[in-house]
């Protein structure tokens, strides 16, 4: 074994286990272990039934990656409230009900006995839906998050109430709530690439919305001692000067052993780029640049825990070098914002108030995070599509090949803090790609529209190469297979 | 056919699914993988993974201190 690497990866093991004896398996974390409850199994379906319940004053969005508020611009504000999960009579209708009128924008930490079961989920989530609707209040529920935990004292439900002022509208504002435990678990928590990935990640889904201005972050941070959770404040506020971004003031969980987000918001004086139904044969399919920036962590955090992995990345032709170069420019990528690409998204979209005019805008947008290459079948179904992909840009496509071969991944294209894939009409996607390039993007057009009216996605046949999980691939028709 | 035997109980995630990863893909058609965890977790995962990579037929049998999940890989 390269020298180097195995002391990296001697280091790294022990740092695993500073991590364990502080209550955090950071393996667990960082490789996506139910970190996330299941949206399609447990998620949508309990939301779907709370929907059927409730009246009409609380009312749940369809969902979406991000909340989008038409709001003067400064002209929102946050009330945060976070319950202990385990009880709901915590939330004060009263106190509820003047908060009426707001956006409620949700984080659920719910403990894995609950996560995969949707009887349970809703079960656990309900009496708080519940008691927002009894207060009489009207509330737009736009945005939710929920994420698992292993400890039983950990559960809690954090509301963010986002109020619009009275004053007249001049835009859009995007809200969004995430968070992620850690990105990389062989690196200190206090690095301040692990925050500035967290909300990197949380600020994606608005500035693919082209909201970039008049950043707001409401952090949601905890940490097992108090002195890392301080220095993670610390890396909080570095990163808001950093960006010229404001950071409210509000309450944090303190249930949990390491969580690194926040619910963010932005403005822009555009409207948000969601003009499916004007997509049209000959569009262009954009990526703001390569994707899978997840694959080399995964494979090194695989060298982490079994020395059998070192060996056979050996055989397979991946040196230990390469590992160690690929897995730092991953996390370097995932630390790097995309507020400048979101600008650049901004600029070809209608200002509020007029008309999309054709062949000057861009139609839609959407960031390549955990499902990977698989968005670009949700912006199919979403303008009703048949999408031509060209090509599979990977940033380490020897890295997603092993992955996926090996079952580390099931999914090798996928991304934290991802590129955005971008629709445009063919008069604007030369331009946009230069735009991009000429700020450090490597941007390219990836594929065409062929046709509207029914949802399809041909992509090449090597897709298979870099996607284990046959439900993705079952979306897709690969050409040359 | 190969029986191949993973007892999983005490492990943390993700090394249960690695190890299961690794087992489907040295395995051939007809082998049968039975796999003993204790966590509800590693269960839910070890068996979205076999879906998904469409491995074989998984059979469940849950008891309250373990799990024993086969698949019979195809």
């Amino acid at each position: 074994m390269d020298p180097r690497f195995k002391e990296v990866l001697e280091e790294a093991r022990r740092r695993v286990d500073d991590y364990k004896k502080l209550g955090v398996n950071p393996l667990a974390l960082a490789t996506g272990c139910a970190v996330k409850v299941d949206l399609e199994r447990v998620v949508y379906p309990a939301l779907s039934r709370l929907k059927r319940t409730l009246r009409g004053n609380v009312e749940i969005a369809p969902r979406e990656d991000a909340d989008l508020i038409e709001a003067p611009k400064g002209g929102v504000e946050v009330v945060r409230k976070i319950y202990p999960l385990e009880n709901p009579e915590s939330m004060n209708e009263s106190e509820v009900r003047e908060l009426s009128g707001s956006h409620v924008i949700v984080l659920i930490q719910v403990h894995q006995r609950h996560a995969f079961d949707e009887e349970s989920f809703y079960a656990r989530i309900a009496p708080f839906y519940k008691r927002l609707e009894r207060s009489g209040g009207k509330f737009y529920i736009g945005k939710g998050h929920s994420i698992v935990t292993p400890f039983e004292g950990d559960e809690f439900i954090l509301m963010d109430f986002v109020r619009v002022s009275g004053e007249e509208p001049d835009g859009f504002t995007a809200v969004n709530n995430d968070t992620i435990h850690i990105i990389d678990p062989t690196a200190d928590p206090t690095d301040y690439r692990q925050v500035a990935g967290a909300l990197n990640n949380s600020l994606n889904d608005v500035y693919v919305m082209g909201a970039t201005e008049d950043v707001t972050i409401a952090p949601v941070v905890n940490a097992p001692t108090e002195e890392v959770r301080e220095m993670l404040e610390a890396n909080v506020e570095r990163y808001s000067r950093e960006f010229g971004a404001k950071v409210l003031p509000l309450a944090r969980p303190k249930r949990g052993r390491l969580l690194l987000g926040a619910t963010v918001m932005a403005f822009t004086d555009r409207t948000p780029p969601i003009f499916y139904d004007r997509v049209k044969p000959g569009d262009k399919v954009l990526v703001t640049r390569p994707i899978g920036e997840l694959a080399p962590i995964n494979v090194f955090l695989a060298a982490v825990m079994d020395d059998r992995v070192v060996d056979d990345l050996e055989e397979y032709g991946i040196s230990g070098e390469e590992v160690l170069e690929a897995k730092e420019k991953a996390f370097n990528t995932i630390a790097k914002s995309n507020r400048e690409a979101g600008r650049v998204i901004a600029k070809y979209l209608p200002r509020y108030g007029e008309e999309f005019r054709d062949g000057e805008h861009i139609y839609a947008t959407i960031d390549v995070t955990g499902p990977g290459v698989y968005v670009v079948w949700e912006l199919a179904m979403n303008a009703k599509a048949h999408i031509k992909l060209w090509e599979i840009p990977l940033l380490y496509p020897k890295f997603s090949r092993y992955a996926t071969d090996r079952y580390l991944m099931l999914n090798a294209t996928a991304g934290t803090n991802g590129a955005f894939i971008i629709l445009a009409p063919d008069s604007i996607a030369e331009s946009i790609v230069k735009d991009l390039r000429a700020l450090g993007y490597p941007a390219s057009v990836i594929g065409e529209v062929v046709d509207v009216g029914s949802p399809r996605v041909e992509a090449p046949k090597e897709l298979a190469e870099y996607v284990a999980d046959k439900r993705v691939l079952e979306k897709f028709t690969l050409m040359g297979s | 056919m190969a029986v191949k035997r993973l007892d999983l109980r005490g492990a943390e995630c993700p090394k249960p699914l690695y190890e299961v990863a690794r087992t489907i893909r040295e395995s051939r058609a007809g082998d049968l993988i039975e796999i003993l965890v204790d966590s509800k977790e590693c269960e839910e995962m070890i068996v979205d993974m076999v879906t998904a990579v469409d491995a074989g037929r998984v059979e469940k049998d849950a008891k309250p201190e373990s799990t024993v999940i086969k698949i019979y890989v195809k």
